[in-house]
């Protein structure tokens, strides 16, 4: 399985009011970003060190892995491209 | 995005601006401060960094590489001209100190003397240096001197509420930055420094005395030099206008700068004469 950190130059501000909410933004410029809900749920397991993400989104969601693992890979990934996580090394 | 995150991404970015460039500076206020000095989460309107002096210069540099823009200059700040303002497209404006009013030793030994002892705090997820907490103490208890806020958490909290070793430390900084009239002032012991060169301002300053001429007078005296007055008594006589473009939002006409120089003057023309005269008269030797 494919663990992720936080980049070293991605600042991150988590916000627990109601739905998670993740604010980030490269460093230095940005731009900020917002992630809500689920996809806040998803960067947080992530950079948690959850083995399995797609399982532990499906768990929190009530669903069954195999309906939502692609598109849960699909946004590790995107986050990835952009910048707001990386893949662990170790 | 909320303020509150727009002044840690502010503190992060220039974080690793200084990092980039070689520049040493230290996150003062707002969310850098102890956790132990605080009893809620602290509602600031802009990041606030203290420079190494030396390295102001290069951090201006960098940050309008990246998007800020300096709103008011050093000399268009306080009469301490103890710091400039940055603004960003999107996020909080950051206050670059190169000195802090109330601390009166040479603004680069004040800075090593915090620099040496640094911590390291958690802005949005970046180190960032902060001052030893003895120093933060001393930090917050004379801004709220200098705002004449005696009664405000930062003093209870810095200084009442803190124990006799602890009071101990922070006199002991005040002692190495040449503060102890400053900290006097929020302390309430200020009287222990009657005749002291800053006393008189500091007394003006934090009774939150609402004559802006027994400001002048005591800010023009508290100067170090007979230069340093003259400057310090022009400044609070000429409107600023880059103040003056941010509160219109936009250029003042030579008409508005005209009526402010002349409202201001006469407001204080007869205090502000009296006061370099005195000054001079004093000072004649230095």
């Amino acid at each position: 399985m494919t663990t992720y950190s936080i980049p070293a130059r991605v600042a991150h501000v988590v916000r627990h009011e109601g739905e998670p909410q993740v604010f980030l933004m490269r460093l230095p410029d940005g731009p900020p970003v917002v992630l809500e809900g689920t996809g806040a749920t998803i960067w947080l397991l992530a950079v948690d060190g959850v083995d399995d993400v797609a399982a532990a989104v499906a768990d929190a969601v009530g669903e069954c892995r195999e309906a939502i693992a692609d598109d849960v890979e699909a946004y590790l990934v995107k986050l990835v491209e952009i910048g707001l996580l990386e893949v662990r090394s170790d | 995005m909320p303020w509150s995150v727009g002044i840690r991404f502010a503190h992060a970015a220039v974080q690793v601006l200084a990092d980039d460039h070689g520049v040493d500076l230290l996150h003062i206020k707002g969310p850098a401060v102890d956790e132990s000095l605080l009893d809620h989460e602290r509602h600031s309107i802009d990041a606030d960094v203290l420079v190494r002096p030396a390295h102001v210069g290069r951090l201006i540099a960098a940050m309008h590489e990246h998007g800020w823009r300096t709103q008011y200059r050093f000399e268009d700040g306080s009469a301490f001209e103890h710091a400039s303002t940055l603004v960003h497209p999107f996020l909080a404006p950051v206050d670059v100190h190169r000195r802090f009013p109330g601390i009166d030793a040479d603004a680069e030994v004040a800075f090593e003397r915090f620099w040496e002892e640094r911590h390291v705090a958690d802005l949005a997820g970046v180190p960032c240096a902060v001052p030893p907490v003895a120093a933060q103490r001393l930090l917050l208890i004379i801004h709220a001197a200098r705002a004449g806020r005696l009664n405000h958490g930062d003093i209870s909290r810095g200084w009442v509420a803190a124990s006799e070793a602890e009071r101990a430390a922070v006199v002991e900084v005040a002692d190495a930055v040449a503060a102890r009239v400053a900290l006097a002032a929020g302390t309430g012991h200020l009287d222990e420094h009657i005749g002291a060169p800053g006393y008189e301002l500091w007394k003006v300053l934090s009774t939150g005395d609402p004559s802006k001429a027994h400001l002048w007078v005591a800010r023009v005296r508290a100067a170090p030099t007979r230069r340093a007055a003259l400057r310090t008594a022009v400044r609070l006589l000429v409107p600023n206008r880059q103040r003056m473009e941010v509160s219109l939002g936009r250029r003042p006409t030579r008409r508005e700068v005209v009526g402010a120089y002349f409202s201001r003057s006469r407001r204080g023309a007869r205090e502000f004469v009296s006061t370099i005269r005195a000054t001079v008269r004093e000072r004649g030797g230095r």
